[in-house]
């Protein structure tokens, strides 16, 4: 299979008053097409960071990250941005939906820095409105929807532009049990079905074990 | 009381930026509003301080339709005050003037472009309002050599020593004149300005009718040479009047019918002024001064107007925050009146230091705005008007800005917040698109208004301004030859000519002009010139040639206008026409030159050439020989003048000052227009920065979701642009309707381009983009992951 991302000696870190701080520290990794990752760890241990990270939304200080093959710390701003808006897609704990948009609406955002026409961007919409069987909700406005919903949105959003990698931020954090297994067994769908690659961060050993392989971090470092 | 004091301050402190923006925003629209009110108050007191304003009125005349100017006959307001009883009084006023005063072995010079001189009737002093410090308001002069002088020119020529009854001996043929009063400096505010004042019996002895010879002053209808001013009854209806007059002109002047050829009597016309009336309003009724204290009225307004939106929107725009709080507030038991309180508390700390500042800047600016605006004028805080002006504009800052904003705050709570936003946020809206209108429409004026200004400057006049000096000839003018001889001789002067034009300007006028087939009494303009001004002031001939030295008398030229105007079926050269009892040939056509303010047409003119001397010297100096030629000059002037003041100037400077006044207002206008301007983009500031302060999350997803830092830009920016160009819907066609009207004062005007409407537009959309763009960066490029965690 192969490698979509993989990172050699990747490191990040802060200066502050009391010296410097690091959030990562010689991450190595390699995780190829189709994985279904997890990444564990205590609060403050850089599951979020290293997510950031991999998903071009904050830079590195020292190391190397591959891409689907390019070199992404050698990329400027603008490539970089156009590697993440292609290959990308996140989702977050708190949803993140834009809360002037209807559903229909705030799924269709980000295909509108894809250059896409009016007529092809509703034809997509429509389609994943199907797909997770929310046509009904489409001209809601997510404070109308529960917490499980607004995540349904958010991941239909994150998988509209049709991404390699898909990062999730600890997807269940905010929802009940039921709601949580509803979203992940859709994971698991969208991995096995469709060879989505995905990394969650997980605070739930049970949600970490639907993965193929668990990454624990501790401090910065990979531990496990 | 004390509590919401302390709460409102530290509120201002809390919200910095915002705060800063709202009160330079006010602080700076309170003094200009201040500034701009003063400006207006000068110009509407002139002449008010007359305590029988009500019944004074100005006899304005008009001749063949022609248009009314403010002089008449001296025997028109005689004739008036015997035959048409609710003219109470009559005071004629009529130019005069000494060059030099001698008192004792002194001898004063004087220049009357400083100090004006007038012959009045003795009625002067009992109709207007001008207190004597010394002598008889009923009978001020003791005879027909009496003279009053305003007090500090009385200083100059007599110094510490009392003037009454002393003599002093004028240019005048030597005469005598004897002080027998000494009034108060004129007023700054008063069209009447003069500095001494000889009786009209004094001009009444020397007057020499030429309409009618042997006529005296009182009886003359021919020559306009007077400002009357009528004293009525209260309650009189001054249409009567003007008709009755009208009736004893046509009367008076019936038996002189033929003098104007076959046409007979040009129709003429009265219009009295009010007094009051006379600086605000041009002579035939259609406002000249009044329709700048308009203009500057309206600006102030909306200067005012665009602060209080700025205010307005920003308080409005962030009631989100306060809501909470206010909620808070009303669940611990305070009422609406209450919450009320506490907002305007806010407002008013906010516009007391407002005032602060505003008081400050007015001190400070208001010697360059004296300077700028050609007056004198001063502002006292603790003056009545100042109070009555601070009253006004607080009233209505507080109505406007505060009122609105305060019970907006006290009737948001948490659930009817939301539904009632999209209705507060179309009324932000349409508040910011008021401002743009406001905006766009003073740019547009601007330009437009620079543009007639340049155009006017730059205008082809027909002549050559440039490098001309004039000086009037006096004792040169029976030396003519000899002063030519003598100043030729200099290298920098490359032309010497004389001309009875004063500054290129003439005010000499007949309509006794009879030609074959001549039907209606036409005004010709008159000018006598010698044989080198043509091509002193580089004047061109279109057609024919000038006429022999020998027989020059027997010749005249035209301007092109009046070859149009006569509608001649001939060619016109060698037709005869008559005037003043004589015939002369047409020898040459000479190209139209202005020879009155720009704000008239050319009028039709006869020319004649003469080798006659005189009253004007032009000399034509080469482009850096300005300096030698005048020191020629006044060794000429100090040999054939020695008793009079060496004045000379400049043609084109006296060109400049023909548009000072509207130079002036240009550059006021120029100047309220930028902080008018910059008045809306510190409120558009205040108001992105706001938006993107609100959308910092909405950024962050959507970068999230891959939206460059151009999206971003554009998506901040599009929502003012929009309104942008609603603005420019509604401010192009207003700003179109008022501009045209504007210029149809002047004869020679630029026609409004749709360029200049595009330029406009660019300038507002380049502005809005540099306001609104700052802040549109700062949230693009922010940090994504950063700006999501804000929660």
């Amino acid at each position: 299979m192969n490698t979509i991302l993989k990172t050699k000696h990747l490191t990040k870190w802060v200066d502050n008053s009391s010296g410097r701080v690091f959030l990562l520290r010689d991450i190595n990794l390699e995780i190829k097409q189709g994985e279904f990752i997890s990444v564990m760890g205590p609060s403050g241990s850089g599951k979020s960071t290293l997510l950031n990270v991999l998903g071009m939304l904050d830079t590195f200080n020292e190391g190397e990250y591959e891409f689907i093959g390019q070199p992404v710390h050698t990329l400027k701003e603008r490539q970089r941005s156009e590697l993440h808006k292609h290959n990308i897609g996140f989702i977050f704990q708190a949803y993140h939906l834009i809360d002037e948009l209807t559903v229909a609406e705030n799924i269709e955002a980000p295909l509108l820095y894809h250059g896409m026409k009016q007529k092809e961007r509703q034809a997509a919409v429509a389609d994943i409105l199907d797909r997770f069987n929310i046509v009904g909700k489409k001209d809601l406005f997510p404070a109308q929807l529960s917490g499980g919903q607004q995540q349904l949105v958010g991941i239909a959003r994150a998988l509209i532009v049709k991404p390699k990698l898909l990062l999730a931020d600890e997807p269940t954090g905010n929802l009940n049990s039921k709601q949580g297994e509803e979203i992940m067994e859709l994971f698991n769908k969208l991995n096995e079905e469709d060879g989505v690659t995905i990394i969650q961060v997980t605070h739930s050993e049970k949600n970490a074990n639907r993965g193929d392989r668990i990454i624990e971090l501790l401090d910065g470092r990979i531990v496990k | 009381m004390f509590y919401n004091l302390k709460i409102a301050i530290r509120n201002l402190r809390r919200n910095g930026l915002y705060s800063v923006i709202n009160i330079i925003g006010l602080t700076v629209s309170l003094a200009t509003c201040i500034l701009i009110t003063l400006w207006v108050y000068d110009e509407w007191s002139y002449d008010r301080f007359h305590a029988n304003k009500e019944n004074i009125y100005l006899v304005n005349t008009s001749v063949s339709n022609e248009g009314f100017f403010d002089h008449t006959p001296g025997a028109l307001s005689v004739y008036g005050k015997e035959e048409i009883p609710v003219i109470k009084d009559y005071c004629r006023i009529s130019w005069f003037s000494f060059n030099y005063l001698r008192y004792n072995d002194r001898q004063v010079l004087i220049d009357n472009s400083i100090n004006r001189g007038a012959a009045v009737d003795s009625s002067f002093f009992r109709m207007f309002t001008f207190p004597l410090i010394e002598g008889d308001i009923q009978k001020p002069f003791a005879g027909d050599n009496s003279i009053i002088f305003s007090e500090s020119m009385a200083k100059s020529v007599f110094g510490d020593e009392n003037p009454m009854g002393r003599a002093v001996r004028t240019n005048w043929s030597d005469e005598y004149f004897y002080v027998t009063g000494i009034m108060e400096d004129m007023p700054k505010n008063s069209t009447l300005q003069y500095d001494y004042i000889v009786p009209m019996n004094f001009m009444k002895r020397h007057w020499v009718s030429y309409f009618v010879p042997g006529k005296t002053l009182d009886e003359d209808f021919g020559e306009f040479r007077f400002s009357t001013y009528l004293e009525l009854y209260p309650g009189s209806h001054t249409d009567e009047i003007e008709e009755q007059i009208v009736n004893i002109v046509g009367r008076e002047m019936a038996p002189y019918a033929s003098m104007f050829g076959p046409a007979g009597l040009p129709p003429f016309n009265i219009s009295l002024q009010q007094i009051t009336d006379q600086h605000l309003y041009n002579p035939d009724g259609t406002p000249g001064g009044m329709a700048k204290i308009r203009l500057f009225a309206v600006i102030a307004g909306l200067i005012l107007v665009i602060a209080c939106i700025n205010y307005v929107n920003l308080v409005t725009a962030r009631i989100g925050k306060r809501s909470k709080e206010m909620g808070i507030r009303k669940f611990l038991g305070a009422n609406w009146i209450k919450i009320v309180r506490q907002a305007m508390q806010e407002t008013c700390v906010m516009l007391f230091i407002s005032i602060v500042l505003a008081t400050v800047l007015i001190y400070v600016v208001m010697p360059v705005y004296n300077q700028i605006s050609g007056k004198n004028m001063e502002f006292s805080l603790f003056s009545f008007h100042a109070a009555i002006i601070y009253g006004v504009t607080l009233f209505c800052v507080l109505v406007l800005a505060g009122l609105y904003p305060s019970l907006f705050l006290a009737s948001s709570n948490s659930s009817k917040h939301t539904k009632n936003k999209g209705m507060h946020v179309v009324f932000r809206k349409a508040l910011v698109v008021v401002q743009f209108v406001c905006s766009i429409v003073l740019i547009v004026s601007t330009l437009v208004i620079t543009l007639q200004m340049n155009f006017i400057r730059k205008k082809d006049l027909g002549y050559d301004k440039e490098n001309v000096i004039c000086f009037p000839a006096w004792g040169m003018g029976n030396n003519k030859e000899a002063v030519r001889n003598e100043l030729q001789k200099n290298p920098d002067i490359t032309g010497v000519a004389t001309a009875d034009f004063e500054n290129m300007i003439t005010h000499n006028f007949t309509y006794g002009v009879t030609w074959q087939g001549s039907d209606i009494a036409t005004r010709f303009s008159m000018g006598w010139f010698d044989f080198d001004f043509f091509d002193v002031m580089n004047i061109r001939l279109t057609d024919g040639a000038f006429p022999l030295e020998a027989s020059a008398d027997k010749y005249c030229l035209l301007n092109e206008t009046a070859v149009r105007e006569m509608q001649l079926q001939e060619d016109p050269l060698n037709q005869i026409i008559n005037f003043n009892n004589q015939s002369y040939t047409v020898s040459g056509i000479v190209r139209d030159f202005h020879f009155e303010s720009l704000s008239q047409p050319i009028l039709p003119m006869i020319l004649i050439c003469s080798k006659a001397n005189y009253n004007n010297f032009y000399i034509r100096t080469t482009t850096q020989g300005t300096k030698s030629a005048l020191a020629s000059i006044e060794t000429m002037w100090k040999k054939y003048c020695p008793n009079l003041i060496f004045s000379y100037s400049f043609l084109d400077e006296n060109f400049e000052r023909l548009y000072e006044a509207d130079i002036q207002m240009g550059k006021l206008l120029y100047i309220f227009a930028f902080i008018a301007i910059m008045i809306s983009c510190l409120g558009l500031f205040g108001l992105v920065t706001f938006t993107a302060e609100t959308k910092t999350k909405e950024i962050g997803i959507r970068k999230v979701l891959g939206a460059s830092v151009g999206n971003i830009i554009n998506m901040l920016s599009k929502e003012f642009l929009i309104l942008v160009g609603i603005a420019m819907l509604i401010a192009f066609p207003l700003a179109y309707y008022w501009l045209n009207n504007m210029l149809q004062d002047y004869a020679y005007r630029i026609s409004i381009g749709w360029w200049i409407f595009v330029l406009a537009g660019l300038i507002t959309i380049v502005l809005t983009l540099l306001t609104v763009g700052f802040q549109a960066l700062k949230a693009a490029t922010a940090n994504p992951v950063k700006s999501i965690k804000t929660e």
